[in-house]
C-alpha cells in the first residue's frame, strides 16, 4: 500500500471520525439521561448544514454561518422539545423512536421545501494544504479533528467538573433519585437536549464542506451513526469517542483497500465487538440497569 | 387543641396503572417524632412512602405537609420544601463521589453547611473523595441519609433504613435517628421489629394496602406485641 495514501486515509477517517463523535454524543447523552432515542439529531444535523450554505451564501463568511446555523437549530430543537420530545421522556424507548421519526420526517420535508431538491455546494473555509509526511493533507481536515477534541474536552469538563454536569451524570444512574434530592431534573432534561441538537448541528456544519448538502444526508448518515453509538456502548462519552475513532478509520482505511468495504467493514467491526461484549465497549453500567 | 401536624394524609389512594395498590390511608405524622409503618413484603410501604413525597401521583386524596397540599406538586419541589424520601435500594450514585453527591444535595437546597452531615457521621469526611461505587452498604446509607439532611428538611422518609446492615450499624443508626429527631420528624418503613422498638414512639401496622392498627402505648412498642398485626 501506498504510504501516502495511508496517511492521507488516516487523515480522512480522523475527521470522519470527529464528525461522527459530534452527532452521535447527543444521542448517547439523550439515551442516557432520558432514555430515548432522539432520532430527530439527524434533521437538526442536515439543518446546520442548510444553515451554513444559506448563511454562508448571504454573508460570505462561513463561521457566521456556523453561528447561524447553531443558533437556528438551538431554536428549532427548543420549539420541538416543547411541543413534542419532552413529552416522552423517561417513556418506553418506543415512544421516542417513533414520535422522533415523525419530526425527521417533517424536518426532512420542511428542508425540501425551503431549500429543494437539487444539492448545495459548501466551499470549505480553509483552503490551505498542510504537508505531513511528504503527503499534501486539506488544513480543514486538521481544523475539524482539532475541533472535535475541543468539544470532547468541553463535554467532559462540562460533565465532570460543574454542578449541572454532576447532576446529569447522577441522573443518567439515576433520574428518580436526582429528583428526591430537589433538583428539577425535566430542566436537565431540555438542557441536555438543546445542547445534544447544537452539536449535531455543528456536525452537519463542518461536514457540509466534504459533501454535497442534500435532504436526504441525515438519513445516508444514521447508520454510522448508530454503529458509533452502538459499538462505543450507549450512555458513555469516552466510549462514543473511542467508537467514533474506530469506525472513522475502518471506514475511510476499508475504502482504501476495496471501494465497497467503506460500507460493509463497520458492520463487521460491529459484529465482532458485539459478539465480544453485547453492551458495547464502555455500555455496561448503563445496560445493567 | 395539640401541636399541629407537620404531616395531615387524608384518604390516600395509589396505584401501577390498574393495579390498586394502597387503600384509603389517612395518618398524621407530628413535629419531630419518631414514627415506624411496620407491614410484610408487598404490603405498600414502599408506595405509600412514594405517594407522599410525590414520586408517585396518588389517585385520589390528600397531603398537607406544613400547611401546603403536597398532591400535584413535583417532587423536586416537595423535597426542597423540607419533606424527603430515602430510597430502601442503598443505591447512591455510582459514579459520584461522596463530595459530589453532597455538592448535589446543597446545589438542590442552598445549603452548603456540611458540619451538620459530618457531626452526625463523621466517617464520610474522610470517604469524602470515594466513588459511590465503592462505599460499603452502611455508607451508602449514611451517605443517602447526610445528603438528605442538607436543607434543614422537617420530615424525613426512610425506606427500610436496616436492610441488609450488620447490626453493629444498626445500633448506630438508632443513636443517629435519637439524634436527627430533635431537628425534624422521622417515618422509617419496614419489618426489622426491634430496630422498630428501639426507635419508635408511635407505629402504625399496615396489611395489604391499608393501615389496620396504631400503636402508641410505649409498653407494647417495647415488647414487639404488634408483631400479631402484620
Ligand atoms: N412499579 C410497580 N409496578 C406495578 N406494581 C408494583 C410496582 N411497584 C410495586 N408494585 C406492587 O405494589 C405492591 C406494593 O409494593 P411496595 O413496594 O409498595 O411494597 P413494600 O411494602 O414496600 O414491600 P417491601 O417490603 O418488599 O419493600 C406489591 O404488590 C408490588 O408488587
Ligand atoms: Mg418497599
Amino acid at each position: 500500500m501506498n504510504g501516502q495514501l495511508l496517511i492521507s486515509a488516516i487523515v480522512l477517517g480522523l475527521s470522519m471520525s470527529g464528525i461522527y463523535f459530534l452527532l452521535t454524543v447527543g444521542l448517547s447523552l439523550c439515551y442516557g439521561l432520558m432514555r430515548m432515542i432522539s432520532l430527530d439529531q439527524f434533521f437538526y444535523y442536515a439543518l446546520g448544514a442548510y444553515m451554513v450554505y444559506t448563511v454562508t451564501s448571504l454573508t460570505g463568511s462561513f463561521w457566521l454561518g456556523m453561528l447561524g446555523a447553531m443558533l437556528t437549530t438551538l431554536v428549532a430543537a427548543f420549539v420541538v422539545e416543547r411541543l413534542i420530545v419532552k413529552r416522552v421522556y423517561s417513556k418506553p424507548v418506543m415512544f421516542s423512536m417513533i414520535l422522533t421519526f415523525g419530526v425527521n420526517l417533517l424536518g426532512v420535508g420542511l428542508i425540501k421545501y425551503v431549500w429543494g431538491l437539487s444539492p448545495k455546494p459548501v466551499a470549505s473555509p480553509i483552503s490551505g494544504i498542510m504537508n505531513i509526511f511528504g503527503t499534501g493533507v486539506p488544513i480543514y481536515r486538521l481544523f475539524v479533528i482539532v475541533l472535535a477534541v475541543v468539544v470532547y474536552l468541553a463535554v467532559q469538563y462540562f460533565l465532570n467538573k460543574t454542578i449541572l454536569g454532576t447532576a446529569i451524570r447522577a441522573g443518567i444512574d439515576d433520574a428518580e433519585k436526582v429528583e428526591a434530592l430537589g433538583i428539577n431534573i425535566n430542566r436537565l432534561f431540555t438542557l441536555t437536549f438543546l445542547l445534544s441538537s447544537v452539536l449535531s448541528a455543528l456536525a452537519g456544519v463542518i461536514h457540509a464542506p466534504f459533501v454535497m448538502v442534500s435532504p436526504e444526508m441525515g438519513m445516508s448518515i444514521t447508520a454510522f451513526a448508530f454503529m458509533v453509538v452502538i459499538i462505543g456502548g450507549l450512555g458513555s462519552i469516552k466510549g462514543t469517542m473511542v467508537s467514533a475513532l474506530i469506525v472513522g478509520q475502518v471506514v475511510s482505511i476499508g475504502a482504501l483497500i476495496w471501494a465497497p468495504l467503506a460500507e460493509m467493514a463497520p458492520f463487521l467491526v460491529m459484529m465482532i465487538i458485539l459478539l465480544i461484549k453485547p453492551t458495547g465497549l464502555y455500555g455496561s453500567k448503563l445496560m445493567n440497569r | 387543641m395539640g401541636t399541629a401536624n407537620i404531616v395531615e394524609v387524608k384518604n390516600l389512594n395509589s396505584a401501577y396503572g390498574q393495579s390498586k395498590v394502597i387503600f384509603d390511608v389517612s395518618l398524621q405524622i407530628k413535629p419531630k417524632e419518631r414514627l415506624s409503618i411496620v407491614g410484610r413484603n408487598g404490603a405498600g410501604k414502599t408506595t405509600l412512602l412514594k405517594s407522599i413525597a410525590s414520586l408517585l401521583n396518588p389517585t385520589s386524596g390528600s397531603v398537607v405537609y406544613d400547611g401546603i397540599e403536597l398532591v400535584g406538586k413535583p417532587s423536586y419541589d416537595v423535597a426542597r420544601m423540607g419533606l424527603k424520601y430515602i430510597d430502601q435500594d442503598k443505591h447512591v450514585f455510582l459514579d459520584l463521589t461522596v463530595r459530589e453527591n453532597l455538592e448535589l444535595s446543597s446545589y438542590a437546597t442552598g445549603d452548603y453547611d456540611w458540619d451538620k452531615v459530618f457531626k452526625h457521621f463523621p466517617k464520610l469526611k474522610i470517604l469524602i473523595d470515594r466513588k459511590g461505587a465503592f462505599l460499603s452498604g452502611g455508607e451508602r446509607q449514611m451517605l443517602m441519609i447526610g445528603r438528605a439532611i442538607l436543607g434543614d428538611p422537617k420530615v424525613l422518609l426512610i425506606d427500610e433504613p436496616t436492610e441488609g446492615l450488620a447490626p453493629s450499624i444498626v445500633d448506630d443508626l438508632v443513636t443517629t435517628f435519637h439524634e436527627l429527631s430533635k431537628d425534624c420528624a422521622i417515618m422509617t418503613v419496614g419489618q426489622n421489629l426491634s430496630f422498630v422498638s428501639r426507635i419508635a414512639e408511635r407505629i402504625y401496622a399496615m396489611k395489604e394496602g391499608k393501615l389496620v392498627a396504631e400503636i402508641t402505648d410505649e409498653a407494647k412498642i417495647k415488647d414487639n406485641s404488634y408483631s400479631c398485626y402484620l
